[in-house]
């Protein structure tokens, strides 16, 4: 396999939100993609579909799902993945990811993204339901790493052994979250750099980026409120080194900047991806 | 199957307002006794798990929940507010989600599903309430036929924009009456006792609740090409007569028949006066994108694309 699980490098984009979408389509700002919350989207009509397929129109926008569940026990739903197969299909999107987490369980939407146990049997559960969501989308699928404020069990494996078996033996692409690693790092005590250098780094053919800030009482949470933080550039840059030119999203989905700043974060991103990893398109 | 199990016990610890014991023993006492299924070592990994952090979860997903809920269901939870019980603790959007769970847990991934659960909670839970604000469970149902226009799909057949009434008023009138005319199937009716589009209306200027009016009517809903969701009162004989035509699969719906529906119980002078009436309303009717008229004479009407705006 090439590097980036053979998909196509596209620099740095943003995450898309119906706040910006009038002026994205007024000012056509310098924004090379946008990654699209799927479950926001393909279930519906009116105004904000139609406004996304203007945007389609004139940018390249990736799919993400949150709905998934694919470490959930509920069974897989076939007529989710149809549907999630039309959007991909609608908005041109070349792949398509969702979280290694499951979100419901006794058919009850958690609407969290849920940590799983690091186990054998997860292992074989998410394994055949990743390779049904391929069959079934006939798309590229990535899996994204979690933040997880708990650990369910990882007395058979750790964290890093069970991501790099299921994408491995589903062999599907990684989507990796370098803010969620380093949220997890702090969390459970562990090396961030160690941890993403265990992972198949020739499957991660995206990368996420988020910012925090921190609560009153000075915890963090994975909010996606405010810029990348420093801790965080850092990994990436040393990400990047390994993984070479990627494509890389910065997500900021809360308290949400103006699309001037969002599109600043995406710049100092390609920054990061042309001075870390010799890639030799500017803007 | 241990990890659908595992999933279960997490979903309950997460979610069903369990009080976690401080320490890991309390912890491994409780959960042998509650998660039977589970084998001792997965007890164990299970009261490994911090209540704080696992708090997180909790708070993350019924501040969210309550989020939807403010969002898509304000007049009803400005109610609630209004009166809430006591006995149930502080109000907030929060504690309401966490209240709605433990009645009718979200089953689906949508706004809509949610809602369904929030009428269930009000009326499995807050019967003393329905009856000191008893316009209550309409309001409930008009947020939620709301909620369904607004996030519907868009139908192969279009809305029209306000030019089609050029062309009708060109029409002669046998002409018009023979037009068939399609009814989306995004259409909603509710059938009202109080004037709760007055009170939605008073809300959003104000931000305050006023007293309501008993009215029995029938509002319809739609969206028409422009966006949003609009409401229009119609006779309750045209409401029953357009939700049973809604959408491509129904038989097809003449204004003719609309017209009977409309003018049915209603005086005018003038067979004149009739018809000009049952205009007017037609053209309502086309604005709020309850109604597409198919024009015989323009095949590009008889089954528009989506007008792009």
């Amino acid at each position: 396999m090439k590097k980036n699980f053979n998909l196509p490098i596209l620099g740095a984009g943003a995450g898309l939100r119906h706040e910006h979408f009038d002026q994205i389509l007024k000012t056509t700002p310098d924004f090379k993609w946008f990654e699209v919350i799927s479950d926001d989207f393909m279930d519906f009509g009116g105004y904000s579909r139609d406004r996304l397929m203007q945007i389609s129109e004139r940018y390249q926008l990736i799919s993400h799902g949150v709905c998934l569940a694919i470490g959930s026990t509920d069974p897989l739903d076939r007529e989710y993945l149809r549907r999630l197969k039309k959007f991909c299909i609608d908005i041109g999107s070349p792949w398509t990811s969702d979280h290694l987490c499951f979100t419901k369980v006794d058919h009850t939407n958690m609407l969290d993204l849920m940590p799983l146990p690091f186990n054998k049997e997860t292992v074989e559960h998410v394994v055949e339901r990743v390779k049904i969501v391929q069959q079934e989308l006939e798309l590229p699928f990535l899996l994204e790493n979690v933040t997880r404020y708990v650990t369910v069990s990882d007395r058979e494996m750790s964290e890093g052994e069970f991501i790099s078996e299921i994408v491995t033996r589903a062999d599907c692409g990684l989507l990796l979250d370098i803010t969620n690693v380093y949220l997890n790092s702090q969390f459970h005590g562990y090396d961030a750099q160690h941890f993403i250098s265990s992972l198949p780094l020739e499957r991660v053919g995206q990368i996420h980026l988020a910012g925090w800030v921190p609560t009153d009482d000075g915890s963090i949470i994975d909010s996606h409120d405010g810029p990348v933080q420093p801790e965080v550039w850092e990994l990436f840059k040393k990400t990047i080194e390994l993984t070479g030119p990627t494509s890389v999203l910065v997500e900021w989905d809360n308290l949400l900047p103006s699309v001037d700043r969002l599109l600043a974060e995406t710049v100092m991103a390609d920054q990061v991806i042309m001075q870390h990893a010799g890639f030799g398109e500017g803007r | 199957m241990a990890l659908a199990a595992i999933l279960s016990a997490f979903r309950q610890l997460v979610l069903d307002g369990i009080e976690l014991p401080p320490t890991q023993d309390e912890r491994v006492a409780l959960y042998s006794k509650k998660f039977q299924g589970l084998s001792p070592e997965e007890i164990e990994d299970l009261s490994k798990m911090d209540p704080a952090r696992l708090k997180v979860y909790t708070s993350s997903v019924f501040m969210a929940e309550g989020g939807i809920l403010s969002t898509a269901f304000p007049l009803t939870l400005a109610i609630l507010r209004r009166s809430w019980p006591g006995s149930m603790g502080p109000f907030s959007p929060a504690e309401v989600a966490q209240r709605v769970h433990q009645v009718s847990p979200w089953r689906g991934i949508h706004s809509q599903s949610l809602g369904l659960s929030l009428r269930d909670f009000i009326e499995q839970q807050l019967a003393p309430l329905c009856k000191s604000e008893p316009e209550l469970l309409e309001v409930v149902g008009f947020e939620q036929a709301a909620l369904e226009i607004r996030k519907a799909l868009n139908e192969s057949v279009a809305p029209q924009s306000t030019e089609i009434f050029n062309q009708i008023s060109n029409m002669k009138v046998q002409e018009l009456l023979n037009c068939v005319a399609y009814v989306p199937t995004l259409l909603r009716c509710c059938l009202l006792h109080y004037d709760i589009e007055a009170l939605r209306q008073h809300f959003l200027k104000t931000g305050e609740l006023s007293a309501i009016a008993l009215r029995r009517h029938a509002l319809i809903g739609a969206r028409p090409f422009d966006y949003g969701v609009f409401w229009s009162e119609v006779p309750e004989s045209v409401a029953s007569l357009m939700m049973a035509h809604r959408g491509e699969s129904s038989v097809s719906l003449t204004l003719s028949e609309l017209a009977e529906g409309y003018l049915q119980g209603a005086s005018h002078q003038s067979e004149e006066e009739a018809f000009n009436s049952f205009l007017l309303f037609v053209q309502e009717l086309v604005k709020i994108g309850a109604l597409t008229i198919m024009l015989p004479s323009n095949e590009s009407s008889t089954m528009p694309d989506r007008i792009s705006v």
